[in-house]
Formats: C-alpha cells, structure tokens, sequence
C-alpha cells in the first residue's frame, strides 16, 4: 500500500513540475500588421491550411517550429488539438490530396521571431521571452 | 532605314525585352516537390486467384508532385503517377497518368477556384486515391471506391475535368467545408474508340458535384457527397442515362483511436449498387497502429445473392518517419450468386506493403 502511495505521489509531483515547466506562449505578427487579436479557432485553422488570409486581405504566411520546445508543445495541445503524428498525418493528407503545404518549419524560435520580423503576413508561436521590438504579440481569444 | 521603320524596330525591341522582364521565373525556393513510393505483396489461400495466384510482388505507385506557387493566390498543383512498375515496351506494362493538374486560385477563405483535372472530390478517399502513405490500408475501401472490382459499376469518375468551386466558412465555432464542381464526367469507354474524360466529353450534358464536410468540434467531422451527370452505356454513344451517386461519412477520434465510416449509394440504368465500410484505428504508440475495417457492398440491387463481405485486420508498423510497413488479412466471403470475377465465392488474402514519402 505504501508503495503505491509512493508511486502515485511521484506521478503526481511528476505531473506538478511538468505544468510549472510549460513556456507562456506569444503568438506574433509583423509590427505593421494590423491584427491585434486572433480567435482560437482561427488560428487552429491557420496551421490547417483552412484559413489563408487576414480580415484585411493580407495572405498569412504561418511559421512551425521543428524543435520539440515547450512553447511547441504547450501550442499544439492548447490551440491545434492534435498530437504531432495525427498532424503529421493530417498535412501527408492535404499535400497528397492538393490542398496545400504545411507551415514552414524554423529549427529555432529566434529564426521564427526574424521570419515574422521581414514577412508582413507572417504569424508564428514563440515562447513570450523571445518577443522583442520587431515582431508584436496578439492576443488569443476565446472563440464564442 | 526609314524613321517609321526604325520606330517600328525599337517599339519591337521595347516589347520583347519588357516582355523578357515583366514575365519574370517563379522562386526556385518556394517550389515543393512531394512524392511517395510503395511495394506490395499479395498471397490468397486458394492459389487459383487470377491476379494473385501466385503470390506477386507489385511495384504499385511512384508518383511525383509539384506545388507551384505563381503568387500569393496563384499556384499550380501536378502529380504524376507511374503505375504497376511502368513499361511501355511490353503489354499491360503499367501506365503513366496525370492524377492532377489543376490551377488554384484563391479569392478569399471561403471562395476558391481549381482549374483543370483533379481527382473527383468525392468522400473521404477519392482526393488519395493512390496516395498509399496517406491511409492506414494497403488499398482504400473498395465498396465504394473501386467496386467494378466487386461486381458493381463505378460509383463516380476517378477524376473529374471542368471547374471547382470551394472554400471554408467559420460558423462560430464549427467549420465547413465545402466543394461544388462542374466538369466533363465519365465518358463511355465500352465504345471501339472511347474519348479521353480530360480532353473531350462524349455528351453535350456536363456532370455535377458537391462535397460538404462539417466539423462540430475537432473530434468529429460528417460529410455528404453528390455526383450526377449522364454516361453513354452500351456499344454506341447514343445511349445516355442518368447516374446518380450519394454518401455519408462520418469520422471521430478521441484518445488516440478513431473511427471512420462511410455508405454510398449509386444508381445507373436503374440499377442501384450500395456500398459501406467502417474503420477502427489505434494510434497504440508513434511505431504501431493496429486497424480493423469492415466492408460490405451489394453491387446490383436486382440481383439477389451478390453481395460481398470483407473483414481487415492490419497493423501499420512507422520504424522511422516518413516510412510505413503495414500487413493485414484480408477475410472474403460472397453471397451464393457473386459475380465470377474473382473465382471464389470465399477466400482469405495476405497482403503485405511499405510505402515511403518525402
């Protein structure tokens, strides 16, 4: 009996550390862009390849991370709703199927931030402490 | 030379080399090629199969894929399929086939364009017709996608000719997608010369098509597809009669398994074929997914005792990325009065395949 209240409370402790671990994540546009605020769904479908375009007509140009960082994790769970190889296979279905190709992938999140910075339709997801003067974060709202 | 002349001689020159530079080349470096290659093994019980009786390896698809970006809202997509080994030197020796090349032009989300030929939009599969990587199978669900080979009729074309219409609308907070085309049909291929469905159609009526798919909520999806247009029947191109093709899909996943299934209708000369399937699959580990599919089709509403049941059960088995090995058994059971197409009224198949993409 003790031993499973032992492993219970590893996993438990485990489960505590893994939340306190998880990045605040930033979503980004380029500093001239307009947008100041994005629906949770709209940006799920962005990286669908569902949405291609911002209100204002501006073709959106969404930026992947490659790495399995903190801020990728925490965004995939949080706005795209699919693990990595049920994405994996959703974007082998939309290429071999014509309907698109999936986000381009940055080995880091600075190479992300620098992408968004010289894109004017570019949007990415990067841990908050990457942000810096070029790029703006917006905010993600609930969808109603 | 005369001023007029020599006006003329630089007014051409102008031209061409504004020309030269106002048609300026696509970015190499936003051009993506795709493609994938697959070999399959295939063994029945009996033996005496006629496309298996031996047991054969099959060298099914190397296709090649090209996404073209002309624009932010102009892109061309080609993909092109060699078939069963492709050689042209000796007979059946495999085919070389445009499986799409098509314009798309994108006005706005929920309004876009495709021009050219494309796989048929219909269902679930029909867009991955061949695309093995993309599905869990060795082969997509034949009791609607290729049920000549059950005794039936084809449901739809494999590929339609003309003009799409489709877009994704936001509605609060479901999707839909949606699809809407226009295009040449299937053309009658029982005549001494048939006419390429891409180059030319064989009536003055045009066939139609819809696919809508509704997303509630990321777990669930359901769709609808239609197809009518008129095909010749019979030796001659005179005879045209209407066919007509529904079906329903419904698609969930919740805690790594899902579940797919689909019922098609299809009706041509008053005969009606039915086909359905439903699929479990678990994604167990990122190396291993074990499937089950049951399939059943009645290719002929006027016959009696002609249908065909099939269960599968597979696993797919991913090593590294981007490369899948799959097995399954495949249990064939007919009704008493099937279609002798495949000589067995009951019989087991083994299939074996490995696909890879890039």
């Amino acid at each position: 009996m003790r031993k499973i209240v032992f492993i219970l409370a590893i996993f438990l402790l485990g489960g505590a550390l893994a939340r306190s671990a998880s990045a605040e994540v930033a979503v980004i546009v380029h500093k001239d862009n307009p947008v100041k605020s994005i629906a949770r769904l709209d940006l799920e479908l962005i990286y669908l390849g569902k949405k291609k375009m911002f209100e204002n007509g501006d073709v959106i140009i969404p930026a992947d991370l490659a790495n399995e960082s903190a801020a990728r994790t925490e965004f995939f769970a949080d706005v795209i709703h699919k693990d990595e190889d049920s994405y994996r296979l959703y974007w082998v279905r939309m290429i071999f199927s014509g309907k698109g190709q999936p986000p381009v992938a940055f080995r880091s999140e600075e190479e992300a931030v620098r992408f968004v910075a010289t894109h004017k339709g570019a949007i990415a997801f990067v841990d908050a402490d990457k942000l810096n003067g070029e790029v703006k974060a917006i905010k993600v709202v609930e969808d109603e | 030379m005369r001023p007029i002349l020599r006006r003329a001689a630089f007014l051409a020159a102008f031209i061409v080399l504004w020309g030269t530079t106002g048609a300026y080349a696509v970015d190499l470096s936003k051009i993506t090629f795709n493609g994938y290659l697959d070999l399959e093994y295939t063994a029945t019980d009996n033996g005496d199969n006629p496309n298996q009786n031996n047991g054969s390896f099959h060298q099914h698809h190397l296709s090649f894929l090209l996404d073209v970006p002309v624009n932010d809202r102009v892109s061309v997509y080609t993909h092109i399929e060699f078939d069963h080994g492709t050689n042209t030197g000796v007979k059946n020796g495999g085919d070389i086939i445009v499986e799409n090349a098509f314009i798309r032009y994108t006005f706005s989300d929920p309004l876009q364009f495709k021009f050219g030929k494309a796989l048929t939009p219909f269902g679930y599969y029909n867009e991955l017709h061949d695309a093995t990587p993309a599905f869990i199978s060795v082969f997509i669900p034949q009791t609607i996608y290729q049920v000549e080979d059950r005794g039936g009729r084809a449901m739809f074309p494999k590929w339609t000719t003309g003009v799409q219409m489709l877009g994704t609308v936001n509605i609060k907070t479901s999707v839909l997608d949606y699809v809407i085309y226009v295009g040449n049909g299937e053309n009658n291929t029982a005549v001494a010369t048939p006419t390429n469905e891409a180059e030319a159609d064989d009536n003055r009526n045009k066939a139609f098509g819809a696919r809508v798919n509704y997303q509630p909520w990321s777990a669930v999806q359901v769709g609808a597809s239609y197809f009518t247009g008129e095909k010749a029947t019979g030796l001659t191109q005179t005879v045209n009669v209407p066919h007509t093709t529904w079906a329903l899909q419904l698609t969930g996943n919740a805690l790594h398994f899902n579940f797919l299934g689909e019922y098609a209708v299809s009706e041509l000369s008053g005969q009606r074929d039915y086909g359905m399937y439903g699929q479990f699959s678990w994604f167990a580990t990122r190396v291993l997914t074990p499937y089950y599919r049951l399939e059943h089709t009645d290719p002929n509403n006027n016959q009696s005792g002609d249908t065909w049941t099939e269960h599968i059960l597979g696993i797919n088995i991913k090593p590294v990325d981007n490369l899948i090995f799959k097995a399954e058994v495949s249990d064939n059971s007919r009704g008493e009065n099937y279609t002798p197409s495949v000589p067995h009224r009951n019989f087991r198949e083994y299939r074996l395949a490995v696909a890879v993409y890039f």
